[in-house]
């Protein structure tokens, strides 16, 4: 039991660090603005205030194209983390654990030939 | 009262008001905001777990890809239609019921459940072991799962892609 | 573990889901790289990938029980049996697939074939799944490729309606599944069914009720596969939107592959688990699953008398055909697996030569409206007899694979303890309300004038599933105990 509280107090500092970097942006605009002098004007308050005057709405519709990709990133990414604990793993389990990462990989690597072929990864 | 028990209330707290405010809020990438407050409680409790590698993996894919994926989903689609609620008061409280009635149930089932000792040294070389169940006892699950990321890969490349392209 | 235990387990029992992997892979690489004279002959190259398959699986007929991999995967006869049909039945409908004549907008033809086996092979591991993992990964192979594979007919708007609502609800489906299986895995600490099974046989103790909460919650995530009341809105707008041949696969191999993961954690696991002292969990459960079945028949047979779209109307007989097979399940007795496994064969022989003739119909009429069936009978003969053959089962009419299926269910269900004489009289008053429907579609067939001039004709390729489909219908309506002493 002794290592369960090692290990989960080892997560204390993670906490510490969270706690930090979420006050940092905090403490920091918060004490900016009670420093700063505070006088707007109106041409202040515009977006950019020597820029070109912002029209349209400020989403505009993307191309289908980033969505693949994102998806295709999505999957190849689940794929890596297969990875991980077969490498980790990998001194105690020996040469079948290749085979099977290999034939893993292969079949992964024909979903990347299909969407090559199919012209995904073209960008026109 | 110790300091697990104090975590796993804050992270199942934030984790249910992540849910809650997905539901409730207006704006589609509050709503974004809110689920990855989920998937990160989630991660935590998963840390608690003893589960340091799904608890990784849960940053990674979660709060990670499927976030990136559905923020693409947002920056695709028009959102100049706003969510309007017909507020059903009745289908409300019948939610609520339900809600009510399923965790008193829950509750009911696990108040004086006795487990036994729990597995231990689970987080001894976590990542090691979960690679050697799955290398060597999972095998043909895994395989089968390289099946599925391929058929997923294929059924978004053909519906995702327009029409009229053809593989040339 | 080492090589040597790698290599000494019966890799060959696996012989049929190699088979269905490899012609995948091979479909999708050729359709890549293939020229274009190729392409033609893919479908021919998965008929007979699949037809090698069922020869494998064939040759397994009365070897012993394996396992391979700590129960990831086993063979024993209940996998055999089951897998048949599903072969069986995704035979039939790659030759529907074959037999079309006018070209439709589904462009991506290829991608149908290697989804299908790829379905079909998550079907395939569901039957000879031993570990709630292997299970739950091969349901999910199904699934994902039945989602695709509804979408697939992009520019109709009612296929993407389709697709999506089957995409949400099986996506809560299996968030169920899973809900309900980490409580059983929670409760013994094992994924593997034997294991779960031996540590509830035991006493459950203070574990009764998250067994109980476990059963209920795993039921209700596959009662979305198998589309029983009230988790059944998706199915026909799926099969509305769905091409044909798939609204087929679904109704057939998708509920069969749900069936068959419900036969096999439910009886394996609960089947055993002692309850209260005396009875088993799943027998005090048998209540709650014979509700389903009541209100899947009810529900499904009294909306189908509304429908006028075939396809709608065919989605609505599915489920009434799912209540009945749920009865078997409910009344324990010793032939309920094999009841359970002929309505299945019967169904599917029975459901895919209906669809087969509305997917006839349906190209030459453009419409899937009944009126495709109106004065078919003088248009052409054959087609309308086949059809009266194919409704006639559905029925259940003596003579016919379908009214031995009713016939084994009812006998069971009565003769089990406690005899479900409600369930069995819900069961022949439903049959009798879905004669209405039925004959319906023969009314218009023989009785009406046909509305458009022209004949009929059915194409060579198109006769060759329906033959094999009235031969099914036939054959295990007269000679019921071939198919019975197989089983054996």
């Amino acid at each position: 039991m002794d290592s369960l509280h090692i290990y989960q107090n080892s997560y204390t500092f993670i906490v510490v660090f969270m706690f930090v970097a979420i006050l940092l942006p905090i403490v920091a605009l918060s004490a900016g603005k009670l420093l700063r002098p505070h006088q707007p004007t109106k041409e202040k308050m515009t977006t950019y205030e020597s820029g070109i005057e912002p029209f349209q709405d400020a989403r505009v519709q993307f191309n289908v194209r980033y969505y693949l990709f994102a998806l295709m990133f999505v999957i190849f990414d689940v794929e890596t983390v297969f990875l991980y604990p077969w490498a980790v793993a990998y001194e105690q389990l020996g040469i079948f654990a290749l085979i099977e990462m290999l034939i893993f990989i292969v079949v992964l690597f024909l979903g990347l030939v299909y969407a090559w072929k199919k012209g995904v990864l073209r960008w026109r | 009262m110790n300091g697990e028990f104090i975590a796993f209330l804050i992270l199942s707290f934030t984790a249910i008001l992540g849910g809650i405010l997905m539901l409730n809020l207006k704006k589609v990438v509050h709503m974004l905001l809110s689920v990855v407050l989920t998937f990160v409680s989630l991660a935590g409790i998963y840390v608690l777990l003893s589960a340091e590698f799904v608890a990784v993996v849960q940053i990674l894919i979660y709060s990670g890809a499927v976030t990136i994926i559905l923020a693409f989903g947002i920056m695709l689609t028009k959102h100049t239609a706003r969510d309007e609620r017909t507020s059903n008061r009745l289908r409300a409280a019948l939610v609520g019921v339900g809600v009510l009635v399923f965790f008193f149930t829950v509750y009911g089932a696990i108040d004086n459940l006795f487990f036994g000792p729990g597995a231990e040294g689970l987080h001894v070389e976590n990542t090691q072991q979960i690679g050697e169940r799955i290398f060597a006892h999972y095998v043909i699950p895994f395989e089968l799962v390289s099946i599925v990321l391929l058929v997923a890969l294929m059924g978004a490349i053909v519906l995702a892609r327009k029409e009229g392209e053809e593989n040339k | 573990m080492d090589i040597q235990t790698l290599l000494s387990f019966e890799w060959g029992m696996m012989a049929p889901e190699f088979t269905i992997l490899i012609v995948g892979i091979l479909l999708s690489l050729l359709d890549l790289f293939g020229k274009d004279t190729w392409k033609k002959s893919l479908p021919w190259l998965a008929v007979g990938g699949v037809g090698v398959a069922i020869i494998f699986l064939l040759f397994q007929y009365g070897h012993g029980d394996i396992s391979i991999l700590g129960n990831t995967y086993v063979f024993d006869s209940f996998a055999f049996y089951f897998k048949l049909i599903l072969l069986i039945a995704t035979l039939l409908i790659l030759l529907m697939v074959i037999s079309r004549t006018v070209q439709q907008e589904v462009r991506d033809r290829g991608e149908y074939l290697y989804l299908l086996l790829a379905a079909l092979l998550g079907g395939m591991m569901v039957a000879s799944g031993g570990d709630l993992i292997s299970l739950f990964v091969g349901l999910e192979l199904l699934s994902l490729s039945s989602y695709i594979m509804v979408g697939l007919r992009k520019r109709d708007v009612r296929s993407s309606e389709g697709a999506m609502k089957y995409l949400i609800n099986g996506s809560i489906a299996t968030a169920f599944t899973l809900f309900g299986m980490s409580y059983v895995f929670g409760l013994t600490g094992s994924t593997k069914l034997v294991d779960i099974a031996r540590e509830m046989s035991g006493s459950l103790g203070s574990g009764e009720p998250v067994a109980i909460i476990g059963f209920i919650i795993m039921f209700v995530g596959l009662a979305f596969k198998i589309s029983t009341v009230p988790f059944h809105m998706w199915t026909p707008d799926v099969y509305e939107g769905a091409v044909t041949p798939v609204s087929a696969f679904l109704s057939v191999v998708s509920k069969s592959a749900g069936f068959i993961i419900i036969v096999r954690i439910f009886w394996g696991i609960f089947g055993n688990a002692t309850f209260g002292g005396s009875d088993t969990l799943f027998a005090t459960m048998i209540d709650f699953i014979a509700v389903l079945a009541f209100l899947t028949m009810f529900i499904g047979n009294l909306v189908a008398l509304r429908q006028r779209n075939m396809k709608r109307l065919l989605a609505y007989s599915s489920i009434g055909h799912a209540g009945y097979i749920l009865i078997p399940l409910v009344s324990l007795t010793p032939v309920s697996l094999e009841n359970i496994w002929f309505y299945l064969l019967a169904y599917a022989f029975m459901t895919i030569g209906a669809f087969m003739v509305i997917y006839i119909l349906e190209q030459q009429k453009q419409s899937e409206d009944i009126s495709i069936f109106t004065g078919l009978y003088r248009e052409s003969p054959a087609l309308a007899i086949i059809m009266t053959i194919f409704l006639a089962s559905l029925a259940g009419i003596p003579g016919t694979a379908g009214f031995i299926g009713k016939f084994n269910i009812f006998v069971g269900a009565v003769a089990a303890d406690p005899a479900q004489y409600i369930l069995a009289g819900t069961m022949a008053v439903m049959t009798v309300v879905s004669y209405i429907y039925y004959f319906n579609i023969m009314v218009q067939m023989y009785i009406r004038k046909p509305q458009l001039e022209g004949t009929t004709k059915i194409a060579r390729l198109q006769s060759v599933p329906l033959i094999l489909c009235v031969a099914g219908t036939i054959g295990l309506g007269v000679f019921p105990f071939i198919a019975l002493n197989f089983f054996h």
